[in-house]
């Protein structure tokens, strides 16, 4: 078997092809690298502008009444490790408002990107699910048929090798052909992101590489099994390239596209119009109790005239009308929720969107971490409005009315306390690999399944 | 030639790969159509609530300086076929007279996309016929010469009297022919289903528009069935030149287009997003002082401004003479310098546009290499989603400023306090308001505070006030914007450059291969 494995891989290493090919992936390692690290530094300055403004802001405040008519956004901080799996994070909704008093939703910052003309973001994930896997298919499409067609296949066979053993080796030779490329260029990838400041080579980045290596080689054989599987069901080389190629096409392009319009076809999430009317009909509510309960005459000055004379009537249908804003863009985020689930378990069927869910659990930078951030934003912006309540109730001469936009009439005095500041929480190592763990065993089982395949089909392939 | 031909094509139609790729092309092509089809329809709806929006909300101006109409870009109806719809683009422009129109309200942050299912990417028309088209091309022609003469056919071939550039042509026709059935075909289901659920038909323009862009699908495949030629004629055995065609199309349609792109926009030699932000921070500080003069001048409206005073009687704010005096002094300067702010506002903007066109300009001059990517350009132009049907749109909303701004002035907006009150002159109308101040609860009506309709009433006399038909501003000879897409001629003209580089590359790439093929070894 040792012998076999290196007999198709010295096979494979001789050919002259193969020199272009490990070029070819040295210089996008390299290309990867480089544009990860500006991009690295431009996501820090935007970060820092955003956050400046935010500090500016806070600094600014003096009392409830300026913070309840502040808008502070936050936005999702800068991850080093986008350049092993970005899942286009550009353009995705990173940024949350925390105006205690005022409900919006996740939005993206600065539009989408237009000069942006590719279709997949150049990192790690899209080297190795991209270009590795055609170079795997490319690899392996004649394996079989190859040496069928060349006559030595009976040669081999004539042996007392186990075709077991034949077909494993083809896979692992060529998984090692096209591993070697990627350990190498790996390697020129971290040291120079290492260089540039971006990653330090601590436990934790030493263990996602770990992982992005182990993941990328079971992914990997999938994708040389895959070639042998089909190689050995056809007689001609040909019609198994052409068959592997539209196979590939449709597991890297088409499944993860279709994905995201079925997805929308199958979970409805409200319209943006829809939305409004929910949301205007919440007003209606308010105004209604409002009228109700007589606040409509404590403006100001009369609230001053007589404070407390009506406690809290102001505030307490204000609450009322922001929880139920708040229910509203809640189950919103729900369906959206729902939806990005459906739109993940449909690009499931596709072993290339396995790998990249997988690996950005692992590096942190996916729908999960997104999602993780949104609730985090939305624990802050609770502290954040019980803290503003507790400072209100605290003034015995505040008229208690909350508003926004600059209308509030919230306590005029000094806050007592600091501002509750955000901190992000990375989400731990452990509960990470929690989450990838049924990614992780559904790529295991596609490659098992690959490879048994494999050893089922040669075992009954006709060598004439 | 007509027998060579025959036999080509032929064999080409009955080969396992040409029944593969035309099933599997025709599906897939069917597939997405209908796919697009549906996304282009909510496109057109969020497009059309949005127009309904911005009519909606003419309907509450009563103050010209509230009038602030918002344009919505709409889509074309061939954008189905371009990158992203154009949607990336952003769709929504506040005409104001604050701001010259150079990015759009989506572009700016204002209204940012809340979609979380961006972290999968969208499905594009032209990406597909990139990637399937060209690899079927390739498919078809890479054994065109090394096939044959493994199999030793070609010999047999050459050694009748027939000329090589007659061989050589009925190779090139035959793959042409085998690649033209299957994109022909699959256009037409495409078009089928496109039509089936266009909400209109098209235009002579646009049926133009959609000739051309399946015209440069197949242009584009073609210049693959050459690149195959040209990999035959080099190589001797066919198992080389597949792995070299399938080295140069990862590479043509691959790794270039998506690395280059990355490359020009991480060269930032142009300010980014964050510079241009911190920009307009240091202009609005800079105008800071004197906007301010502006906030008092919002729209006085009544609803904002009665309540029940300590002792019992509703309280109306009628606007003071002197008050009125201090707005209508500190009206003209206050416009005026919101004149000169948006002009240095569109500077900065201008600048940053400029900025991402060089970036855009840099990767396209890189990317001249790949065929795919001036295929793409070309059906980006023609289905009006690219960066120049995107300035005329906001060249039109710049006009469409302009336009409203003269329908303003001559309105006499801008001078009269009209700008900012809808309080009239009309005596009677004063004394009403006079009349009202001096009433307490027992006076008016018969209703007291108890009473369960009295909120319900009150606010019903007022809203009777507020809505006065004078009170809202007649604005039915406002111009109306309606965006005009580039005519094709413009399209053309920005255009044809791409294309006569498709044709450029596929001429070298043929000529290239012929040559070779004059002194090409049969054996």
């Amino acid at each position: 078997m040792g012998k076999l494995i290196t007999f198709w891989l010295r096979q494979h290493l001789k050919q002259g092809r193969i020199l272009v090919i490990y070029i070819l992936a040295f210089v996008l390692f390299l290309l990867s690298a480089f544009v990860y690290t500006t991009r690295f530094q431009a996501d820090i300055d935007s970060r820092n502008a955003v956050n400046r403004l935010l500090e500016n802001t806070i600094a600014a405040v003096e009392n409830a009444d300026q913070l309840s008519a502040t808008q502070m956004d936050i936005l999702l901080p800068a991850s080093s490790q986008r350049f092993v799996v970005d899942n286009n994070l550009d353009d995705m909704p990173i940024s949350r408002g925390t105006n205690p008093l005022t409900v919006t939703l996740p939005e993206n910052v600065g539009g989408k990107r237009v000069e942006f003309i590719g279709l997949w973001d150049i990192d790690l994930a899209f080297l190795v699910g991209v270009i590795f896997s055609f170079l795997a298919v490319v690899m392996t499409f004649d394996s079989v048929s190859g040496e069928k067609e060349g006559g030595t296949l009976r040669l081999l066979l004539s042996n007392s090798v186990p075709r077991y053993q034949i077909v494993l080796s083809k896979i692992i030779a060529a998984a090692l052909t096209i591993g070697i490329p990627l350990l190498v260029g790996l390697v020129i990838n971290s040291l120079f992101l290492n260089f540039t400041g971006v990653i330090a080579f601590d436990l934790e980045q030493a263990f996602i590489l770990f992982c992005f290596i182990l993941l990328s080689a079971v992914f990997l054989f999938f994708y040389c099994a895959l070639g042998v599987l089909i190689s050995s069901l056809n007689r001609n080389s040909i019609t198994s390239l052409v068959i592997l190629l539209l196979l590939w096409v449709a597991l890297v392009v088409l499944v993860p596209g279709m994905s995201r319009p079925i997805a929308r076809e199958v979970v409805n999430v409200k319209k943006q119009e829809e939305l409004n009317e929910e949301i205007t009909s919440h007003w209606r509510d308010f105004f209604q109790r409002y009228h109700e309960v007589g606040a409509w005459d404590r403006s100001y000055e009369v609230a001053k005239a007589d404070a407390f004379r009506k406690e809290f009537k102001w505030g307490g249908i204000r609450d009322i009308l922001l929880n139920n804003i708040q229910g509203t863009l809640d189950s919103h985020l729900r369906d959206m929720y729902a939806q990005a689930e459906v739109a993940r378990s449909i690009s499931r069927i596709s072993p290339n969107m396995v790998y990249k869910f997988a690996l950005s659990g692992i590096a942190g930078t996916g729908y999960l971490t997104v999602k993780d951030f949104y609730s985090q934003v939305g624990r802050y912006k609770r502290t954040l409005f019980n803290f503003l309540k507790n400072q209100d109730a605290l003034d015995s001469g505040s008229p208690h009315i909350y508003g926004s936009q600059g209308r509030g009439y919230l306590s005029r005095k000094p806050l007592t306390a600091d501002i509750p500041r955000f901190s992000y929480h990375k989400a731990s190592m452990s509960v990470r690999l929690g989450d990838v763990a049924v990614d992780s065993l559904i790529l295991f089982t596609l490659a098992a399944c690959a490879v048994l395949g494999c050893v089922f089909v040669f075992n009954r392939y006709d060598v004439r | 030639m007509w027998t060579l031909l025959k036999k080509e094509t032929l064999e080409n139609l009955i080969t396992m790969r040409f029944i593969i790729g035309f099933l599997a092309c025709n599906l897939v092509f069917g597939l997405i159509t209908y796919v697009l089809m549906q996304d282009f329809q909510l496109e057109l709806s969020r497009v059309s609530t949005a127009q309904e929006q911005s009519r909606e909300a003419t309907e509450s101006w009563r103050v010209w300086s509230r009038v602030r109409p918002t344009i919505v870009k709409q889509p074309s109806i061939l954008a189905v076929f371009g990158s992203n719809m154009g949607t990336n683009w952003g769709k929504r422009v506040w005409i104001t007279h604050t701001r010259i129109p150079v990015l759009t309200t989506d572009e700016t942050g204002d209204a940012g996309s809340t979609d979380l299912l961006a972290f999968l990417y969208e499905f594009d028309y032209t990406h597909i016929v990139q990637i399937l088209v060209s690899l079927i091309a390739l498919l078809l022609s890479f054994d065109a010469l090394s096939g044959e003469k493994e199999r030793g056919t070609l010999r047999q071939v050459l050694s009748n009297s027939i000329k090589r550039t007659t061989v050589f042509l009925s190779k090139f026709l035959g793959a042409f022919i085998a690649l033209l059935i299957i994109v022909l075909t699959a256009s037409i289901i495409s078009l089928f289903i496109y039509l089936l659920h266009l909400p209109r038909t098209p235009v002579v323009e646009e049926w133009v528009s959609i000739v051309l862009i399946v015209a440069a699908g197949i242009v584009f495949g073609t210049v693959f069935i050459a690149l195959g030629m040209m990999v035959s004629t080099f190589t001797s055995k066919t198992s080389s030149a597949l792995i070299v065609c399938m080295l140069v199309w990862v590479m043509l349609v691959i790794v270039l287009p998506n690395s280059v792109g990355f490359l020009s926009s991480t060269f930032g030699f142009s300010q980014d997003l964050v510079d241009y932000q911190r920009g307009l921070d240091a202009l609005d500080n800079e105008y800071a002082d004197k906007m301010q003069m502006f906030v008092p001048l919002r729209d006085f409206t009544f609803f904002a401004d009665y309540y029940l005073s300590p002792e019992g009687r509703i309280r109306f704010t009628v606007m003071g003479d002197n008050y009125l005096k201090l707005h209508l002094e500190r009206q003209q300067p206050a416009i005026d310098a919101q004149f000169e702010y948006a002009v240095k506002r569109y500077d900065l903007e201008k600048d940053f546009r400029d900025g991402r066109a060089q970036k855009m300009t840099l990767s396209n001059i890189l990317l001249m290499l790949s065929p795919s990517t001036l295929y793409g350009n070309v059906v980006n132009a023609l289905a009006r989603v690219d960066a120049a049907n995107h300035e005329a749109f906001m060249e039109q909303a710049r006009l469409y400023r302009e336009e409203v701004i003269s329908f303003i002035r001559s309105n006499g907006g801008y001078s009269t306090k009209r700008w900012f009150t809808f309080d009239r002159d009309d005596a009677s109308y004063r004394d009403r308001i006079r009349e009202l101040e001096k009433l307490t609860m027992e006076e008016y009506g018969h209703i007291t505070r108890e009473d369960p309709d009295f909120y319900t009433t009150l606010q019903s006399w007022i809203m009777e006030m507020y809505r006065h038909p004078e009170a809202v501003l007649d604005l039915s000879a406002m111009p109306k914007f309606a965006f005009r897409p580039l005519p094709l001629a413009d399209v053309v003209k920005n255009t044809w450059f791409d294309f006569f580089l498709l044709i450029v590359v596929f001429s070298i790439v043929i000529v290239v291969s012929y040559i070779r093929f004059l002194s090409y070894d049969p054996r």
